[in-house]
């Protein structure tokens, strides 16, 4: 009879180790030669948490690329590692999460989409607390200086990174984007209205975009990559530095990291 | 939910009907099962629905556990039409697989009614996507056809319960190349589902 209760008791926990086996406890990043900083802002409310990856032989005397990371708390540990393989000793690799409730659906996104559950619509705020509020911090008090400043988003995030680049209501320092599989769909596809404005208004986009999609992200995802990507080269828009390609056998969580390289390899 | 709903009612019909059999504990050699399945980590891309069907041998039995061993074809289909961020998109995306498995029962009680099981399966996924888009204030019209089909391995866990040659389970389908091979750590993801089950075996 204890044998028999030992082994369900033993067969539940195995049970239970495979269903919950996608929960991990969330720690912080583990990268050599990087820093750790919490930034409150006045503008979004938030509290962020601010990882900083330096190249091997930081002079705090020297210009660095800088490339700001969206989704920091889930890509930077993994992007700080792929830039460290590579040659590339000139980049500063900024990754920017949540210190307490993730709010990414608020921050990325504007405007208001109603099919999005929970707050949406707050990029206006989100992208005055990236030019005021943490560039500054990062110039001014962590005295990293800035050559080119890249700004790095996935999903939600990749549609904030156009968004940025294409809105005129808000100033910014960004000179590149990097836009990994999108959210085009986002509000009826207000990026596309976004950039008929910014056309209508000027054929001079004088900015670097490196834009992706996974093949695998199903038939919406590729759609709307395909169909922007058609926009943007039809443009022809002048001083623009664009590259886009699609991932083979990637989905749309592989895509992050695997876009992040080939950027890497290709700039 | 109508439709979950008919299919719990339906469920318990059976199993009331079934357990007017007494004979939980006959040995038997051959089980089939089908499950009807639901993605709940990819609601957003649009509706989706699929179904398990499996074929097992007996091998082995003893008081508390059975072994078996089968097949097992998965289907699933993600209506993108109804996708939640856009009403632009025609199209689907489909994945169907054909596994081999073996399945470790446990009975935790005499009556060998109540049971629980680990099920390790192998074998490949054909997974498709094809649709269109069309935004004529954008003058967009674009169509998207991608094909790939991957080795795939995970592990089914299944709760249920037996009357007569009759069974009910609720089960958790878990492929695990999401978690084991060499990319990100993606559960859930078009090449490492994880669905929801829900289905009827039979014992013979």
């Amino acid at each position: 009879m204890k044998n028999m209760q030992c082994s369900f008791w033993y067969f539940l926990m195995m049970v239970l180790f495979f269903l919950l086996t996608g929960c991990q406890k969330d720690k912080l990043p583990e990268v050599k030669n990087s820093k750790h900083y919490e930034l409150s802002s006045t503008n979004t409310k938030s509290r962020y948490n601010i990882f900083i990856a330096y190249p091997e032989n930081y002079q705090s005397d020297k210009f660095y690329n800088v490339i700001y990371m969206l989704d920091g708390d889930d890509y930077f540990e993994e992007a700080a590692n792929a830039l460290r393989k590579t040659s590339h000793n000139n980049i500063v690799l900024v990754g920017v999460g949540y210190n307490s409730k993730n709010k990414r659906g608020r921050d990325y996104s504007y405007p208001n989409d109603a099919d999005f559950k929970g707050s949406s619509g707050g990029a206006k705020k989100f992208l005055k607390f990236l030019t005021e509020e943490l560039t500054p911090f990062l110039t001014n008090q962590i005295g990293l200086q800035h050559q080119e400043s890249i700004l790095y988003g996935h999903s939600l995030g990749g549609y904030f990174a156009l968004y940025t680049m294409f809105q005129q209501s808000q100033n910014h320092f960004f000179d590149a984007f990097i836009a990994v599989s999108p959210n085009l769909m986002w509000a009826d596809a207000y990026l596309f209205k976004l950039e008929e404005s910014y056309f209508q208004t000027t054929n001079i986009l004088p900015k670097k975009l490196y834009l992706s999609v996974g093949d695998l992200e199903g038939v919406s995802q590729n759609l709307f990559y395909q169909a922007f990507y058609r926009k943007l080269e039809d443009r022809e828009y002048a001083q623009f530095d664009f590259y886009a390609e699609r991932l083979s056998n990637t989905t749309h969580r592989n895509t992050p990291i695997r876009a992040f390289k080939n950027f890497l390899d290709n700039i | 939910m109508k439709q979950l709903k008919l299919i719990i009612i339906g469920l318990s019909l059976l199993g009331y009907v079934a357990s007017a059999q007494n004979n939980t504990n006959e040995i038997i050699t051959w089980k089939l099962e089908l499950l009807t399945t639901y993605d709940f980590l990819n609601t957003s891309y649009g509706t989706n629905n699929g179904f398990i069907a499996k074929g097992k041998y007996s091998l082995y039995h003893s008081k508390h556990f059975s072994f078996y061993t089968g097949i097992m074809h998965q289907n699933s289909y993600i209506n993108e039409r109804k996708n939640k961020f856009t009403k632009h998109t025609r199209g689907y995306t489909t994945d169907v697989g054909l596994y081999a498995l073996t399945e470790i029962v446990y009975y935790p009680f005499r009556q060998r009614k109540f049971f629980m099981s680990i099920e390790p399966f192998v074998g490949a996924t054909h997974l498709k996507s094809k649709g269109s888009l069309k935004i004529p204030r954008y003058e967009v019209s674009e169509t998207y056809k991608n094909t790939y089909v991957y080795f795939n391995y995970g592990m089914s866990n299944s709760l249920g319960c037996r009357f007569g040659k009759f069974s009910v389970q609720l089960s958790l389908w878990s492929s695990f190349k999401g978690f084991l091979d060499k990319g990100r750590f993606r559960p859930g993801d078009f090449d490492s589902r994880i669905f929801a089950a829900l289905g009827v075996g039979y014992s013979f």
